[in-house]
């Protein structure tokens, strides 16, 4: 007797985000990356459809974070100011799908940096990198809101991820990314209510559908990811059940999260009960980026290599599986 | 009663109406409906005056009558002398008694939409029956042959008039004794408190003494507290005060001022400032009412537990900490002088029952004066909106609650331009179409702020006409030519400064904004949570009474715009005020309602809703204009979409 696997069937079906643009579509990229499109939950291929692979991006900075891990400074010690070349050693060495650059350096008490040096440094990333770029912005709304539009216009065509809009000053980059043609990511704390009220603001405003990204904001293993889980977990099974406003494909941060916490950062040497502080870190940010890609996290910005790598193979042998190899 | 007379033709009839007392004089055959409007008394007609609503309904104390059978009154009814306005001609001179509450439907500020709609069917019900009375008595002077005590003589002529076994007398009335029975010649008032088949004496008067007797009914609320001045033998209401609770400083809602009682030397402190404020209150009434303090003797409060708790100088800390238990549900009758109070020293003060820590009696008060607890096949619910927001929902067969932290901004409290529903307050709000507001202010002065009424209204019609998106932020495109700089942020300015009364702009900021939309966020989630543990769904509710602050005039279609209530059918809704004060002067008229207002206390089933694992997703759910599953609210969508 054939075991059959009882099956949902899904009304709804998440939203087909690109990300960047090539030659003939205005940009400089030597492709896009699109995520989303897919009509059952992650992985279960047997129910859906599930076109793209989940994506991996890695992280540059504007300025070196005061809180980077030790042994990620052994990967990217001579690169770690140029952001550049970090970018290109993360394409090229690590197979980083796409680049986002954190503009953390412009935040008026972290170094207040202007809006043109940010889009100056944008501009040196696209031309060292041909995988398209997400531009990653802070919680000071009046300077973000002035970066981004300068940053926008700087990456004008390049449809960029611009990251992020919040509620409180959605209208901003939101407007910055219709007038240069970019992608946003929507960002709302943890909650299923305010990621959909964040949406339906966007999309009241006009804003195309098939160029938001939300990002739920996640905690790290041990910083509430089961409470992230759950909720993000809600959000897909909305989407799928057929709330338009909850169908967004949805972006994570493992590698900043994960790079912030003591667990994660302290040394062998302060705790060596913990272990090696590469691997420990490594694996935490393993932990936490696995876990959300089972509850629909589909764009990830991670930080170590070893990581990287780990969850690309996992991502692999999943569509693998979907292949029938 | 129903001798008739047969009609003569053109003559002309005069007609009383009690209780006040106004007559109209009209040609025969006019019905009793029209004749009332001779006179401004506009009795309700739901049937358009064909005898078959029974809304009309008035009771005919002298002069004959013939009415038109109507199915709408029982005989029982027709038996006792009621009769219906509008299927009775006047044919002889009537003196007709409207029911209990016509009179306040009219004269009183705040609640007479909801009495022109129920008057009736609660005048049928309750009786002015007080606990304080007044009786006039003559004592003969002490003689050798009559030589009882000056109390025992006092008590004999009492009995003459009322067959009274249990009767008592307070220290202070034998110490003014002697003197009084000995002025004209022993004509006396004596004022009796009644407490079952007890009756005590607490007064005694030179008959020339002012004979009237009064008491208040008080609502003490978090934010603000009201109070009427009755005059006990008729029930008239004759003046009303309100103002804030001092308390306001010690703490805007209930669990500040619990922790703020909690150092050495601040319970008594809370305890002195509402004493203060009711007495505040107490003076502003009397002095309107030209009366004199002495003579109120009776006082009945409701409020939350909290505030109770504070009125009567208890430890409040309890209400707080799990597992949430108040000192008392029910509480014995107090002397006013042991509170304070400015009334007549012997003066019984009594507090309405609470059902828990978080259903306090302003709410069973409140459901006092709703039909919900008499009609046991409807299913209503019951919405008080304070600061404290609590909800009822069943019939007179159950009753289930809950409470949740609703804030003060429907009071006006928290809120740039807010202000209780007072003179100078924006009552209604309308913005036109070139975006100039158009509004109207209680007693038409120069406008100092806005009521709640007034900014459900507003926050309707910014976000109606698209000035503010549906998370409440200024659409600055749209609304550029309104809005201002202000210390707090961006405001959109309602009325320039040197049309307003205190010569400051009224702005509305978006901070103010975020601020009645988690209140009216509250409020919905706490009722979609309730009903859910009741098994039901907002479409199973036959009536919405909503209670609170808002003022007079509460715009039930703009209240449904901002999601506070659910998009239902309007006829649905009925707006009845300050249903705490309104319970507190149903308690003040008769012991009756006493009985009653326990009974419904003990009937209410209690829930939780801080260990409900879904309240916060239903609260953030309603934060949004009118919330974020626009399905919830079709006619609102539709006037979006338009």
């Amino acid at each position: 007797m054939n075991f059959e696997i009882p099956k949902e069937t899904n009304t709804g079906k998440i939203v087909e985000v690109t990300i960047g643009a090539t030659a003939e579509q205005g940009g400089t990229r030597s492709h896009t990356v699109t995520i989303g499109g897919h009509t059952s939950l992650p992985f279960h291929f047997f129910e859906g459809e599930h076109p793209h692979r989940p994506v991996i991006a890695m992280e540059v900075f504007d300025k070196v974070p005061a809180k980077y891990p030790g042994s990620l400074m052994d990967y990217y010690h001579d690169v770690i100011d140029k952001p550049a070349d970090m970018a290109k050693k993360c394409v090229e060495e690590h197979g980083a799908e796409l680049i986002s650059v954190r503009l953390e350096g412009t935040h008026p008490e972290k170094g207040d940096k202007s809006a043109d040096e940010a889009a100056e440094l944008v501009k040196q990333v696209l031309k060292s990198v041909s995988v398209p770029i997400i531009i990653t912005g802070h919680s000071h709304f009046e300077k973000t809101n002035e970066v981004m539009k300068k940053v926008c216009e700087a990456a004008e065509g390049e449809n960029c991820l611009i990251n992020y809009a919040e509620t409180d000053n959605y209208k901003t980059i939101a407007a910055a990314c219709i007038a240069y043609n970019h992608t946003i990511v929507a960002q709302s704390p943890m909650d299923v209510n305010l990621t959909k009220q964040l949406n339906i603001l966007l999309t009241d405003m006009n804003f195309p559908a098939e160029k938001i990204v939300v990002d739920p904001l996640t905690g790290t293993l041990g910083y509430g990811l089961e409470y992230t889980y759950s909720i993000m977990e809600r959000i897909r099974n909305d989407g799928l059940g057929g709330d338009k406003m909850l169908a967004f494909p949805m972006l994570i941060n493992p590698g900043y999260e994960s790079s912030r916490v003591k667990e994660a950062r302290v040394s062998r040497e302060d705790y060596p009960e913990w272990g090696d502080q590469e691997l420990r870190g490594a694996y935490w940010e393993i932990a936490t980026a696995v876990s959300l890609l089972a509850a629909g996290a589909e764009l990830l910005i991670m930080y170590h290599p070893k990581a990287v790598e780990a969850v690309k193979k996992n991502i692999s042998e999943a569509f693998d599986l979907k292949n029938g190899d | 009663m129903h001798r008739i007379k047969s009609p003569q033709k053109n003559n002309k009839y005069k007609v009383k109406f009690l209780p006040f007392s106004s007559t109209v004089s009209v040609s025969s055959g006019t019905s009793i409906l029209d004749a009332a409007r001779k006179v401004d008394l506009f009795l309700k007609t739901t049937c358009g005056g064909i005898g078959t609503c029974g809304d009309c309904v008035v009771r005919i104390k002298s002069g004959t009558y013939q009415s038109k059978l109507s199915s709408a009154l029982s005989d029982e009814l027709v038996r006792q002398g009621y009769a219906l306005a509008c299927q009775t001609e006047v044919n002889d001179n009537l003196t007709i008694q409207l029911p209990q509450f016509q009179e306040l439907s009219i004269k009183s500020v705040s609640e007479s939409k909801f009495f022109e709609e129920h008057k009736n069917s609660i005048s049928g019900i309750y009786e002015i029956n007080p606990d304080v009375k007044s009786i006039s008595l003559r004592v003969p002077p002490p003689t050798l042959e009559d030589n009882y005590s000056d109390l025992k003589r006092l008590e004999r002529e009492f009995r003459k008039k009322l067959a009274i076994e249990d009767l008592n007398c307070e220290y202070s009335v034998l110490r003014k004794l002697a003197h009084v029975v000995r002025e004209e010649k022993g004509k006396i008032t004596i004022i009796l408190f009644k407490q079952r088949q007890s009756w005590t004496i607490i007064d005694v008067k030179e008959a020339k003494a002012a004979k009237n007797i009064y008491g208040v009914a008080c609502d003490i609320g978090t934010t603000t507290v009201v109070l009427y001045l009755v005059e006990l033998t008729s029930g008239k209401i004759l003046s009303t005060a309100s103002s804030y609770n001092q308390q306001l400083k010690c703490g805007e809602d209930v669990i500040s001022r619990i922790n703020y009682a909690q150092k050495p030397g601040r319970l008594q402190e809370l305890h002195k400032l509402i004493v203060m404020t009711v007495n505040n209150l107490i003076d502003k009434a009397t002095q309107s009412a030209k009366i004199s303090t002495a003579d109120i003797y009776s006082a009945s409060i409701s409020g939350n537990t909290t505030m109770i708790h504070l009125f009567l100088n208890l430890e409040p800390r309890y209400i707080r900490e799990e597992p949430y238990v108040p000192t008392f549900n029910q509480v014995p009758i107090i002397l006013s002088r042991d509170l304070g109070l400015k009334m007549n020293h012997e003066g019984r003060v009594y507090c309405g029952p609470a059902v828990g820590s978080y259903v306090g009696s302003d709410i069973t008060a409140g459901l006092l004066c709703t039909p919900l607890v008499r009609d046991s096949k409807k299913i209503s619910l019951f919405i008080d909106a304070g600061t404290n927001g609590e909800l009822v929902v069943g019939n007179s067969d159950w009753l289930m609650t809950c409470a949740c932290s609703a804030g003060p901004a429907f009071e006006g409290s928290g809120i740039k331009c807010g202000m209780p529903a007072t003179e100078g307050a924006i009552e209604q709000l309308k913005i036109k179409n070139n975006g100039d507001p158009e509004y109207k202010v209680i007693n038409g002065s120069q406008p100092k702020g806005l009521c709640g009424s007034g900014l459900v209204d507003l926050l309707a019609e910014l976000f109606i006409h698209g000035y503010i998106d549906r998370h409440g932020k200024f659409n600055v495109q749209k609304a550029k030519d309104r809005l201002i700089e202000d210390e707090t942020g961006t405001a959109f300015l309602i009325e320039k400064a040197n049309n307003s009364y205190w010569g400051k702009d009224l702005i509305i900021t978006e901070r103010d904004i975020s601020n009645l939309i988690r209140t009216k966020g509250a409020v919905f989630s706490a009722c979609s949570l309730l009903l859910k543990n009741a098994g039901l769904t907002f479409d199973k509710i036959d009536a919405f009474y909503i209670a609170g602050g808002f003022g007079q005039h509460l715009n039930i279609e703009n209240s449904i715009r901002i999601g506070l209530l659910p998009d239902l059918k309007r006829n649905k809704f009925h707006y009845i005020g300050n249903s705490s004060l309104l319970g507190a002067y149903l308690i003040l008229l008769s012991d009756k309602n006493r009985e009653m207002v326990n009974e419904i206390s003990r009937k209410m089933t209690y829930i939780e809703l801080n260990t409900e694992p879904s309240y916060m997703n239903e609260y953030t759910g309603a934060l949004f204009l009118p919330h974020t599953k626009m399905e919830l609210f079709p006619s609102v969508k539709q006037i979006l979409n338009s």
